[in-house]
């Protein structure tokens, strides 16, 4: 009897539909099987190989749930080294990747419930460790221009952050371009168009509040 | 629809704004820590054992206690009547197993010494007199027979008889 989670075999189902392909999504490369094989028994330079290559969408994605660069980097961490002493559980009824992503969102979401208190006080002082220096608008855009375009900048993070964590978790995510709806799906616990519909209501709001 | 295209496109480059950070060194750290790590395990283990074994011993050490007592009363006799000769633990001769019993026997019959009083004017304290079975048995109980004293009325007289 197959042991693979439903959230698995329907991710198989809708790729293979939309696209014909038949490459299961929830089963790693085999670079990336060998890589945890090799690291499950013990080969700490496979496990190096296997943080270089999340790594990334790690961090990602403990930012999206704490929005401190330190906590990211904290928890991102400490999933890595979770991960490498749970890996002898691990029997790739997902990918890796799937599978290190709800290990790292477990954690941040652990520490934004501990810090609760100190991450209200962040956010009602608006201060926001993230780098957000990236102007939007058009380079050769007028002085004013870029000024309203900043402004539409900081009203929209501070709309972001008044979001409800459901909403504001799927957006961020959805948002960094480095997961799937699945895999955001997988991360959070819950359906695919759970998922899309959070994000989707996230939008409306900020258009709402933004009046754009 | 456009526009509400556009809202959306310009909220999504914020909200991937806000994470759009890398860690550096990660791969680096958690490898550290991993080594780092290596004998950690060790640590917490070690010291998981070693407070079993402490709450074992003072198990061990507090019933051994009582029934230690109840011998030391019962030989107290005999150990004022035939002391036991020095053990030699230096003697190459001797064996673990000859040696042992020697060893833990000379050590529960170490004589009792007076306490040496800390000021020179002070009485040293003499070592307390030995216990002996003899001193906490119960004694019999006596049932004696009960004596009563007669009671004498005297005779009661009436003034006013005829």
């Amino acid at each position: 009897m197959s042991t693979r989670p439903v959230t698995c075999a329907i991710t198989e189902l809708l790729i293979i539909g939309a696209d014909g392909q038949t490459q299961p999504t929830c089963r790693d490369e085999p670079g990336v099987r060998a890589l945890v094989t090799a690291a499950q028994t013990g080969h700490r330079e496979a496990f190096g190989e296997l943080v270089a290559l999340h790594e990334r969408v790690v961090f990602r994605t403990a930012l999206a749930a704490l929005r401190t660069r330190e906590d990211a980097e904290d928890v991102s961490q400490e999933a890595f080294v979770a991960a490498w002493r749970k890996l002898h559980r691990f029997r790739g009824d997902s990918t890796f990747r799937t599978w290190i992503l709800r290990i790292v969102w477990r954690k941040a979401i652990d520490r934004r419930r501990l810090r609760r208190l100190w991450w209200q006080r962040t956010q009602a002082h608006g201060n926001h460790d993230v780098a957000g220096t990236e102007q939007i608008g058009a380079p050769d855009a007028s002085p004013e221009q870029r000024a309203i375009a900043r402004d539409l900048e900081r009203r929209t993070r501070k709309a972001i952050d008044r979001l409800s964590p459901k909403l504001r978790d799927a957006l961020l995510l959805a948002a960094s371009g480095e997961h799937t709806y699945e895999e955001i799906a997988a991360t959070l616990d819950a359906p695919v168009g759970t998922v899309k519909w959070r994000v989707a209501e996230a939008r409306r709001k900020l258009r709402d509040e933004l009046e754009v | 629809m456009s526009q509400q295209h556009e809202a959306d496109r310009a909220i999504d480059a914020i909200a991937a704004e806000m994470t759009s950070a890398h860690a550096p060194e990660l791969r680096a750290r958690v490898l550290e820590q991993l080594d780092g790590r290596r004998g950690g395990w060790l640590l917490p283990i070690g010291v998981s054992v070693a407070a079993i074994a402490l709450a074992v011993g003072i198990a061990v050490h507090s019933h051994s206690a009582a029934p230690q007592a109840a011998a030391t009363v019962a030989r107290s006799d005999v150990r004022a009547a035939t002391p036991l000769p020095p053990v030699h633990d230096s003697s190459p001769a001797s064996t673990l197993s000859e040696r042992s019993p020697q060893r833990t026997v000379a050590t529960a019959r170490a004589p009792i010494q007076g306490i040496e009083p800390a000021h020179p004017d002070l009485p040293a304290l003499l070592p307390p007199s030995p216990l002996t079975i003899s001193d906490i048995q119960p004694k019999p109980l006596e049932i004696r027979p009960l004596v009563t004293e007669l009671l004498v009325v005297e005779r009661i007289q009436i003034a006013d008889e005829p």
